[in-house]
């Protein structure tokens, strides 16, 4: 099985997720658009440094450019100053370098064509080589390569140090976002964390209900545990009283029982023969009346006619030499809104006891205008109009009847009451009786 | 007839098995579902009434299976709780009848009895073959109005014919439904039994009801009076 992540986990790891993704781009960036700035800046400076170059020239004899030993940037006049010069011509065999390449070996080996320039990089230094044209006396153009490295060395350096910066600036900020991150997660779950407090109390018995200050996102599952809960409560009451009414009933049978001991045999075959099928109908009758679940607002939709179909085929078994046929007048579209078990017990009781009292036909139908109605109709003997009363009495407690009579309607008053539905007896047009279900 | 038993509680099971064997069926018992389910796809029964909350293996997968495997001989099932779902349940994995527990052993005796009649196409406990009837609810027979005096064992062969009557019965398939699987299948006790009965029914030798099919067994081959 798959572990499922716990909440916090999952925000946690989405949250990080997003800002190492988000810190690692700025960082990318802010990193590339850095060297890509500096790489510009020295550039400039390699041009600037032929511009120097250029100006610091004088003019020989025949007019062409000469450099002195000497020149005024003392950078070009240092051994190891990390900046390179030379001036070469293309012709002439005219070929000058600045004192700080003295013991170099860097060689400066690019000849340009005149208003062309090229930038290289070498493994450590950046080079500009920069052609121009120079007209001597005669006003004939003599083709010069002027040529700047500088080493890359500051340049390294310099970026080195931006990264550490920017290492500090994102991981601090980094730290930050995840503290504050951590604060927010933890005021965003407290809800919850709430929740689960409130139901261990109700475990414990402290509280009763979730209390209703939760979030508007909370709220439809807390109103559900509530009605849950009140499920639960409602069910065990009734499984309690149902408790307490079979210890009660059965003290009569158990006391006739007693009182047989003294009896000659003949007597207390007869005594058992009335007491036991009466202490079976009582067990029965409250076992089944505290099993059933009844109205709730969590209740599922059930279709009704895979139901009825569903008794039909059984009891087409079980009344197999009634033959009886069954004609079922429901729409697919039909559902009744609770427990399955319910609707089972309601209708077992009701199209058996059409089966057992009809001739050979039991009708079951069902409409849901305005609201369900479900009805069982038999052709039999139907039942009088002064038994109707009695038949539908709520709370005749099955130990205050004669035994025999079964205890299937005693089942449908029962469970009728819960889904606080109608039952009604009539006449059928099959010819005898039909029970009515109207729900609400 | 050859019924089969499936009960967890002990002592039902066994009053259970020595009621119906009194009753002139033969028997097998099992205490859960695994094992009645190897019993009942082994042996050909007629009868199979199965507890549905057995240990292990439920009723209701032992149903299942055993009409899986083809199995049709009916079942009754017995059910603790008398709830509709679990009766549904049962009747939808293939059973054919419920008992609520506790019962009256009557009232099996009445269930099995249908079922057993409505299995073999009969839809009146009396089977009438004039001048024989049989009664499968008293387990009597008549012949012209008079009461023949049966033991058990040819009551139980006599009955299992006239349910198949018209259908030729090997001796071997007559031995497997009359007794229980301990019987020693080569001894020749059948054909006393059928000899016996043949006298006790047709004294005069003139209706012979009872036709011997060489190589192949019995026929019970009188026309029926009323229903088949």
């Amino acid at each position: 099985m798959v572990k499922t992540w716990s909440l916090t986990g999952r925000l946690i790891a989405s949250a990080s997720l997003l800002l190492a993704t988000f810190l690692g781009i700025a960082g990318f960036s802010l990193d590339a658009l850095y060297q890509k700035r500096a790489s510009e800046a020295l550039k400039n400076e390699l041009l600037s440094h032929v511009y120097t170059l250029l100006s610091a020239s004088r003019d020989d004899d025949n007019g062409l450019p000469v450099l002195d030993k000497l020149m005024p940037d003392p950078r070009f006049n240092q051994i190891d100053s990390g900046l390179l010069a030379s001036v070469k011509s293309h012709s002439s065999g005219y070929s000058w370098a600045s004192a700080s390449t003295l013991g170099n070996e860097f060689v400066f080996n690019k000849n340009m064509l005149p208003g062309q320039r090229f930038t290289s990089l070498y493994d450590d230094k950046m080079v500009l080589y920069f052609g121009i044209a120079w007209d001597d006396y005669e006003g004939v153009p003599n083709n010069y390569t002027f040529s700047v490295a500088s080493d890359l060395h500051p340049y390294h350096q310099d970026l080195n140090s931006f990264r550490k910066e920017l290492v500090l600036w994102l991981g601090g900020s980094a730290f930050i976002l995840m503290l504050v991150q951590a604060l927010l997660l933890r005021w965003g779950m407290k809800p919850l964390k709430q929740a689960a407090a409130d139901i261990k109390k109700i475990e414990d018995g402290r509280q009763e209900q979730l209390l209703s200050d939760y979030p508007v996102e909370l709220q439809g599952l807390t109103g559900n545990i509530n009605s849950l809960i009140r499920h639960a409560n409602a069910s065990q009451q009734r499984y309690r009283k149902s408790l307490g009414d079979l210890a009660h009933s059965l003290k009569t049978p158990l006391a006739l029982l007693q009182a047989a001991r003294e009896q000659d045999e003949q007597q207390l075959k007869n005594t058992l023969d009335e007491q036991l099928p009466r202490i079976d109908e009582l067990i029965q009758y409250q076992l089944q009346r505290a099993a059933v679940m009844g109205k709730s607002s969590i209740a599922q939709n059930i279709e009704l006619l895979p139901v009825v179909e569903k008794i039909c085929r059984s009891l087409a078994k079980v009344y197999h030499d009634h033959q009886i046929k069954f004609d079922i007048n429901i729409n697919s579209d039909i559902c009744f809104r609770g427990d399955e078990a319910d609707l089972l017990e309601l209708l077992g009781n009701l199209i058996d006891n059409a089966c057992k009292y009809g001739r050979e036909t039991v009708r079951v139908s069902a409409c849901n205008q305005p609201s369900l109605v479900i009805t069982v109709e038999d052709d039999g003997a139907g039942i009088r109009t002064e038994d109707r009363q009695k038949l539908l009495q709520r709370g005749v407690r099955a130990d205050q009847k004669k035994t025999g009579q079964g205890i299937g309607l005693d089942i449908v008053n029962e469970i009728v009451g819960l889904y606080e539905a109608k039952l009604v007896i009539s006449d059928s047009a099959l010819g005898g009786a039909s029970f009515s279900i109207s729900f609400c | 007839m050859r019924l089969l038993i499936i009960e967890d509680e002990q002592s039902l099971r066994e009053q259970l098995k020595q009621r119906l064997v009194a009753r002139g069926y033969s028997v097998d018992a099992a205490a859960d579902g695994r094992e009645g389910l190897f019993l009942g796809s082994e042996y050909p029964m007629d009868l199979a009434i199965i507890d549905i909350g057995l240990p292990e293996m439920s009723g209701i997968e032992v149903i299942r299976e055993l009409r899986k495997q083809q199995k049709n001989f009916p079942v009754l099932i017995l059910t603790a709780r008398s709830n509709w779902q679990d009766k549904v349940d049962g009747l939808e994995a293939g059973a054919d009848d419920y008992l609520v527990k506790p019962f009256h052993i009557e009232e099996l005796f009445a269930r099995v009895n249908a079922l057993l009649r409505r299995s073999a196409g009969h839809s009146t406990s009396v089977l009438e073959y004039a001048p024989l009837s049989l009664d499968t609810v008293r387990q009597e027979v008549k012949l012209n109005d008079t009461l023949i005096d049966l033991t058990s064992y040819e009551y139980r062969v006599l009955e299992y014919l006239m349910l198949h009557a018209g259908k030729v019965i090997s001796k071997l398939e007559l031995t497997e439904h009359i007794y229980d699987q301990d019987f020693d299948r080569d001894s020749n006790v059948l054909e006393v039994f059928v000899g016996r009965l043949r006298k006790k029914i047709d004294p005069q030798s003139s209706l012979k009801p009872i036709e011997t099919i060489r190589g192949r067994g019995y026929r019970f081959s009188l026309a029926a009076a009323s229903d088949g």
